[in-house]
């Protein structure tokens, strides 16, 4: 990865281009900030028109357009993404100050914007696979951007990896799903809706998405590569992790939901893995000690509530899934950038060293207190709404759902509980980390203040607003043709808000004594696997075999290749001329006059000459003669446009062995091969020689279709000028496997000439 | 190797080798003959040389690095293909101008070939012989 620092203000510069540098600096970093907040504003101008497209290219025989959609899904996740995009570089202006490489950070910042930007407004399904694969590059440069370290070149990779191999599945569902509906066009695609589950490919088709999904979305059991992915800088965390990244997946599993929702399958495996993935998560969270890692698992739980949402097709979870969407973005982007702000202060994150910093960091400690708030569901805050909503569904659905959500709830209370309190309002002592202030640099509080109070006045005091224009939408973009749900704040007392202040009590009470429900976790969990581990053992499985592969193939033996390469070639005839079912016809071979008997007696005494002889000029000779005898052979059955290569060949070969003869050792004198591996191979040798023969007659007794050297023989002179076919055929008929035929010696010639000088220059050192 | 009669008989031989070479290149499109073959000709002249003098002969009269030779062979083919695409037809496409003498893209396409095998097996047997040294 080229990460390296970019030293715009690099020693030896005068000052007049320091100053023009950082001039020139200010400016990217005002383009790199603003343009996420241009994009929002032209967003927000935007009505969501389902069913409306704007193509910017087609093309129409691969049935591939650059088209973009505009719908209320593809709008709620387009304004989240600019708008928490906005605030992230906002953020990482004074997150990043004097750090190496910050440019480049802002611009993997942008990339990833765009990239996600893409991803859900593709209209076109091969569209929506680039724009995937395209973030988890973008992704891969920001999670390992400090790629000094270890640990985050490690972690990048394997997020790479685990989301790389889910884009792979996403393609190939995207090949069913376009063979399936007839068209790559979402719209298209939608328009038929459930009709498509008649397919028999609606099956894997699903099995393919489901895997891009859960891969991308972190969903147990590839949950793992998301708390790795905290190695990256804080605002990649933010962004990656609360609005972006790891909503892809959610995001494709809602887009689908109109052609899918009806199957089984659907709800079963949605169900089991969103429910496992919210509750293990959850424990995983109450063992970390590091707040980042903390709120990494938090997050993997709400997408494991999403995806449960998600399953059920019900109207209620639907709109309860939109609205955590939103409000999980708000509080988790600000909860995050606080940590940053402790770090930056204490240069610590973990648990255990952090006290007390209330009183240097108020403003930041305002911003942990509302988002914490929202995110444990205290009315009126965004967080509140989304969990009545989670709640409603959960009442229509039945008490197991219930009874994963409102645990999962809990933590999540706990969890904020915790980070608000322990590292900020708790009495420090001198084992404690020193802060240093940092709320001089205003950059750093605004962004999750912006956030943190937008969690509360949004929904207080915009509530149609976000109905009408996010919510609605998208839930219709989701669950086309269902009843519509109004939103309200308040509903009075209903079981659902009872509901929700049990949760909160359990939480608190969790919190409260947190120290013993963190250790008990830990003791009861720390002896099961840890998928990271798994993960890890099976890529030291794939390198181990990639290497007994290549120990076993590419050993430098030049007598093994070429044992393994005739043996594959005699397999490969062998099976060819067995599997074409026709015998072989011997009867041709009654005809050959003495002259070729007498010719191949010869090849065969050569051959035995070359195997048997101590000389090698001998070899060479009797090689000679087989290559001499071999070009009567051409003359005799009337080539002579080969008969004159096979000759000039034969005579160059004698040029390079006498080049080559000089210096090699005598012949024989090396180890020979025992009697087990000289059999092998005469047994290759005969099989090699056999199965060509019998081919031979095979293809030679088979009728002959002469209408291809017919038209070359009748066209040569009219249409190519020339007489001789074999030249005309290699200079214009097949031209082009000419081009390629002279590219293959060139690049040969190349090669053997670098392999040669390497050898000489490293001879000479 | 200090042998004068071989040395002597393979300029002369080598100097006829090449020209027969480029004869055999030139009549390749009506008889017997063409890039291909002309041009192992020309390598196994300069083969002969090599043994007889030495590598550094060789590249000394050969005046253009061998890799250099060979590429410049493979852009020919390209460009004579590429004149097709200019009239208008597909790409390789022969183009003839017969007005005086029978000239067509086929034949500069034949020249690249030569120029392309000559250079790339030079190339090898150059770089072989002066590793061996």
């Amino acid at each position: 990865m080229e990460g390296g620092p970019v030293h715009f203000c690099g020693p030896g510069h005068s000052q007049m281009t320091q100053s023009a540098n950082r001039s020139l600096e200010l400016v990217l970093l005002g383009i790199f900030t603003l343009l996420p907040l241009f994009l929002l504003a032209l967003v927000l101008r935007l009505d969501a028109m389902p069913g409306q497209v704007l193509a910017l290219a087609h093309i129409a025989d691969l049935d591939f357009a650059l088209a973009f959609r505009f719908d209320g899904l593809s709008l709620l996740f387009a304004g989240l993404i600019t708008f928490i995009g906005f605030l992230i570089q906002l953020y990482s202006l004074g997150y990043m100050a004097g750090k190496p490489g910050r440019l480049l950070f802002h611009l993997y910042l942008t990339l990833f914007m765009l990239s996600m930007l893409g991803l859900v407004m593709a209209e076109n399904l091969v569209l929506l696979f680039i724009f995937w694969e395209l973030t988890t590059l973008t992704s891969f440069l920001l999670i390992g951007f400090t790629h000094e370290q270890f640990v985050a070149r490690r972690n990048a990779v394997q997020a790479a990896v685990v989301t790389g191999a889910g884009g792979l599945c996403l393609l190939a569902a995207a090949v069913l799903l376009g063979q399936m509906a007839g068209t790559y066009q979402l719209s298209g695609i939608l328009v038929q809706g459930s009709a498509l589950l008649d397919d028999p490919l609606a099956v894997p088709c699903l099995l393919l998405i489901l895997l891009a999904a859960f891969t991308k979305s972190a969903q147990f059991p590839f949950h793992f590569w998301l708390p790795g992915a905290m190695a990256a800088p804080t605002p990649v965390s933010a962004y990656l992790h609360s609005a972006t990244m790891v909503k892809a997946g959610i995001y494709l599993l809602a887009r689908m939901s109109p052609v899918f929702s009806e199957m089984d399958l659907w709800f079963w495996s949605l169900a089991i893995a969103g429910g496992v993935t919210a509750l293990w998560t959850a424990l995983m969270a109450l063992r970390q000690t590091d707040l980042k890692l903390m709120l990494a698992y938090s997050t993997n739980t709400i997408l494991g509530a999403l995806t449960l949402l998600l399953a059920t097709g019900h109207k209620y979870a639907m709109v309860a899934a939109m609205l955590l969407i939103v409000a999980h973005a708000f509080y988790k982007a600000s909860l995050f950038m606080v940590i940053g702000n402790i770090d930056k202060a204490t240069g610590t994150r973990e648990y255990g060293k952090l006290a007390g910093l209330g009183t240097g960091m108020v403003i930041t400690l305002g911003c942990a207190v509302i988002a914490g708030l929202s995110k444990a569901g205290f009315p009126p805050t965004f967080g509140f709404l989304s969990k009545e909503y989670i709640y409603k569904a959960g009442f229509e659905l039945g008490w197991l759902f219930l009874l994963v959500l409102f645990l999962a709830n809990a933590i999540m209370v706990c969890l904020a509980a915790v980070i608000v309190h322990r590292p900020f309002l708790s009495r420090a002592n001198e084992t404690h980390a020193k802060a240093k202030p940092i709320e001089h640099i205003w950059v750093l509080w605004m962004a999750p203040l912006i956030l943190a109070i937008g969690g509360i006045l949004v929904p207080f005091l915009l509530l149609g607003w976000v109905e009408e224009r996010l919510v609605t939408p998208a839930f219709f973009a989701a669950a086309p043709g269902m009843e519509e749900v109004h939103l309200h704040l308040w509903e009075g007392f209903s079981p659902a808000l009872l509901l929700s202040l049990a949760t909160l009590a359990t939480g608190l009470l969790m919190a409260w004594v947190y120290e013993h429900v963190s250790r008990g976790v830990h003791s009861s969990t720390h002896r099961l696997p840890v998928a990271s581990e798994v993960y890890f053992s099976l890529m030291t499985g794939i390198r181990k075999l990639s290497s007994l592969i290549t120990d076993n193939l590419q050993h430098g033996r030049l007598t093994g290749y070429l044992l393994t390469f005739l043996g594959a070639l005699s397999l490969m005839v062998s099976y060819a001329v067995w599997s074409s079912g026709h015998l072989p016809d011997f009867s041709p071979l009654a005809n050959i006059s003495y002259v070729y008997w007498s010719l191949a007696a010869l090849l065969v005494m050569s051959v035995v000459v070359v195997i048997r002889s101590n000389s090698r000029l001998l070899c060479v000779c009797a090689l000679g003669i087989f290559g001499f005898i071999t070009t009567l052979m051409y003359m005799l059955y009337s080539a002579p446009d080969v008969a004159k290569t096979q000759l000039l060949v034969e005579t160059l070969l004698i040029v390079f062995l006498a080049i080559i003869m000089r210096r090699m050792p005598p012949l024989r004198s090396g180890p020979r091969h025992g009697p087990g591996r000289r059999a092998v191979n005469l047994a290759v040798a005969c099989l090699l020689g056999g199965s060509v023969t019998v081919a031979l007659l095979v293809v030679t007794s088979l009728p002959f279709n002469s209408q291809v050297p017919d038209f070359y023989a009748a066209q040569s002179y009219v249409s190519a000028h020339g007489r001789n076919v074999v030249n005309v055929i290699l200079v214009d008929f097949r031209a082009f496997d000419t081009l390629g035929e002279a590219l293959v010696v060139v690049v040969a010639g190349l090669a053997a000439w670098a392999l040669l000088r390497t050898g000489t220059s490293g001879a000479k050192k | 190797m200090n042998l004068l009669i071989l040395k002597t008989a393979s300029h002369m031989v080598s100097g006829l080798m090449l020209v027969f070479s480029v004869f055999l290149l030139l009549r390749g499109h009506h008889e017997a003959g063409g890039g291909f073959i002309g041009a192992l000709i020309a390598v196994i002249g300069f083969g002969l040389l090599m043994i007889a003098e030495s590598p550094a002969y060789v590249r000394r009269r050969l005046r253009f690095p061998p890799e250099a030779i060979a590429l410049f062979g493979l852009a020919l083919c390209l460009l004579s293909g590429l004149v097709g695409p200019l009239f208008g037809y597909p790409f390789l496409t022969g183009v003839w101008w017969k007005d005086i003498l029978p000239l067509g893209t086929p034949l500069f396409f034949d020249i690249g070939v030569y120029l392309a095998v000559i250079g790339a097996v030079l190339t090898i047997l150059l770089a072989l012989d002066e590793e061996l040294d």
